[in-house]
């Protein structure tokens, strides 16, 4: 387990390393240019000349990606153009907002997307297995705004039974806040649920079909006991890496999720800082999503193999 | 001995063809087909038949509710929403297969590299795809928009640099099990080289998997344009593309639902007739 862990850990450190440099190269060796941003058109050039000077944009582009990466290692993620703040404090107290947003939105559709995608897995053809692979596939497909604006019709317009707008008034109990994130969570559990549900399936059918599932039934176990000790602990092992590496996929659609919804937390605030060319903001609010994904892609690694000796064992595929 | 076997013995593509075939008559594909055919009609010669022009604007007639006259109803300009939803097909229509399409060729062209070639230009070109596989596609497309400004041919651009890395993963691995068979094996002790054991032998025939991700892709792309211009990064106004047209009336969405219902509406049932298209495929090449 300990090597593996460290050739985990390594392989993470060096796709961050990539990743840093891949951020910083899109958003600076493209033309932009924030003296301009800030000061807008009717600017004089020396005057915007003087402002990137200030903001060290005029050195050379080493000089400033060692000392964006260098202070992201201190903990100092910069200053924002657009926000006149330090980028540390706003990506955290965003990325504090979409936790909620995204905690809500997993409880709800990890037991929901199991149970359906084990449903369809021991049901594989009929007409359960038909309709709840469909739904899935059309909650896939149908962009977020769509569905999220399709709930707010139903739920919020006609029949009025929750609010359309994410945030809770300043102060409002963990219910209130709960009651204003029912919307917006179930549009991220419709898009969820088709890629869990799809996993969870596979695993079951999977496992049903395999030689140790065979021999628990011939040995003359319950129907129940074969399901619960034989076919679910295996089938549902392939599904909590795919749980885990949908927390990447679940911030970029939090940013879409968020909008529609007005509500403030780390993908809107990404969406929020483009039309500004905010850059010292975006490359670190979208480091701070390459971080939180790879770590969640290491986690589910990390309990596949507590799970399975054969991964911890064998070597990397 | 009385035929010669077919080449390659391994996959008749005879059997392969009526496969597809059979596939192709299936319910779903034609429901998904029947769809997409409408759309592509719509954004070819829409204009033509739409009942009227999609950007006049009549301050007499706006917000109205929909009727016989505005069937879908007029948006906040007094422009006729049937009309714009009808022609928002075309914007839409050409971004997203042209982006799918340059996406496919460099990651058909980084995939077979990467699949064949052993030693460290194959591994750079691994970890460099590892990397841009571990963000987010939307949020690659939403920096490379951001560092660029929004326009149509940035969107192109931002969704094929999103797919290349996707679709290069699809490639190698098809590569890598077809690299090992006797055929490319025979090709290579022939002496033939590097490109053409690349282009003539081993691209035919990881054809099916590049087509089945290119139609996954191109359901993808619509989605990642809707949703860029849904997000102010994609297409820009006057277009009546209906991410934007989403976007543009979202804050009087509790007043009047018509000019972002039936836009998103559209919008809906594209991507789910791409998907079910692109399903029958897979089934059919699988």
């Amino acid at each position: 387990m300990g090597r593996f862990l460290l050739r985990r850990l390594l392989s993470a450190a060096a796709t961050l390393l990539v990743l840093s440099v891949v951020v910083f190269a899109f958003l600076n060796v493209l033309p932009g240019n924030p003296g301009r941003a800030i000061m807008g058109n009717l600017a004089d050039e020396a005057a915007v000349q003087a402002l990137n000077d200030e903001l060290g944009y005029s050195d050379p582009l080493p000089t400033r990606y060692f000392r964006w990466v260098g202070g992201v290692l201190q903990g100092d993620f910069g200053q924002s153009y657009a926000f006149q703040r330090d980028n540390g404090p706003l990506i955290w107290d965003a990325l504090f907002e979409s936790s909620k947003l995204a905690l809500m939105a997993f409880s709800l559709v990890v037991p929901l997307s199991l149970a359906g995608g084990v449903l369809a897995g021991l049901r594989k053809g009929r007409l359960a297995d038909r309709t709840i692979s469909t739904v899935g596939l059309s909650g896939i497909a149908i962009p977020e705004f769509v569905s999220g604006l399709f709930l707010v019709f139903l739920f919020a317009i006609t029949w009025e039974w929750f609010p359309g707008q994410a945030r809770a008034e300043e102060g409002a109990n963990v219910l209130e806040q709960a009651y204003h994130l029912v919307l917006p969570s179930l549009t991220l559990v419709i898009v969820l649920f088709g890629y869990i549900a799809r996993m969870a399936r596979a695993g079951t059918i999977d496992a049903i079909e395999s030689d140790y599932t065979r021999t628990a039934t011939l040995k003359g176990l319950p129907r129940s006991t074969v399901l619960r000790r034989h076919v679910l602990r295996n089938g549902l092992v392939p599904t909590v890496a795919v749980v885990s590496t949908q927390v990447g996929y679940l911030i970029a659609g939090l940013a879409v999720v968020e909008t529609t919804f007005v509500y403030p937390g780390l993908g809107s605030l990404i969406i929020q800082a483009i039309p500004k060319r905010d850059f010292p903001l975006l490359q670190s609010a979208i480091l701070v999503v390459g971080i939180l994904y790879m770590v969640s892609t290491l986690l589910g690694d990390l309990v596949t193999a507590a799970l399975n000796p054969r991964v911890r064992l064998g070597s990397e595929g | 001995m009385t035929t010669a076997v077919p080449y390659p013995p391994d996959a008749p593509p005879r059997r392969r063809l009526l496969t597809l075939r059979t596939a192709l008559r299936s319910p779903v594909f034609l429901v998904g087909a029947a769809v997409l055919g409408f759309w592509v009609l719509c954004a070819l010669v829409g204009e033509r038949f739409a009942p009227y022009d999609w950007s006049a604007t009549d301050p007499l007639q706006k917000n109205l509710s929909p009727s016989w006259d505005h069937l879908f109803g007029t948006d906040r300009l007094g422009r006729d929403v049937f009309s714009r939803v009808i022609v928002g097909a075309r914007d839409v229509l050409t971004i997203a297969p042209a982006a799918t399409l340059l996406g496919t060729v460099a990651g058909t062209a980084i995939g077979l590299l990467t699949g064949y070639l052993r030693g460290w230009v194959g591994q750079v070109l691994d970890r460099l795809n590892d990397s841009f596989l571990a963000l987010p596609f939307l949020l690659v497309a939403l920096a490379f928009v951001a560092a660029r400004g929004p326009s149509s041919t940035t969107v192109v651009l931002a969704i094929a640099v999103g797919f290349t890395p996707i679709i290069a993963r699809t490639v190698r691995a098809a590569v890598l099990v077809e690299r090992e068979k006797d055929y490319v094996v025979a090709a290579r002790l022939r002496g033939e080289r590097a490109p053409y054991v690349l282009v003539a032998e081993i691209l035919p025939n990881v054809l099916g998997p590049i087509l089945v991700e290119f139609t996954v892709r191109l359901g993808y792309a619509i989605f990642a344009v809707s949703t860029l211009s849904f997000l102010g990064a994609g297409v820009q106004p006057p277009s009546p593309d209906w991410g934007l047209a989403v976007a543009e009336n979202r804050g009087f969405f509790q007043l009047y639902w018509w000019p972002v219902l039936f836009p998103c509406l559209a919008i809906a049932s594209l991507v789910v007739a791409i998907n079910l298209v692109a399903d029958a495929l897979r089934e059919a090449t699988a």
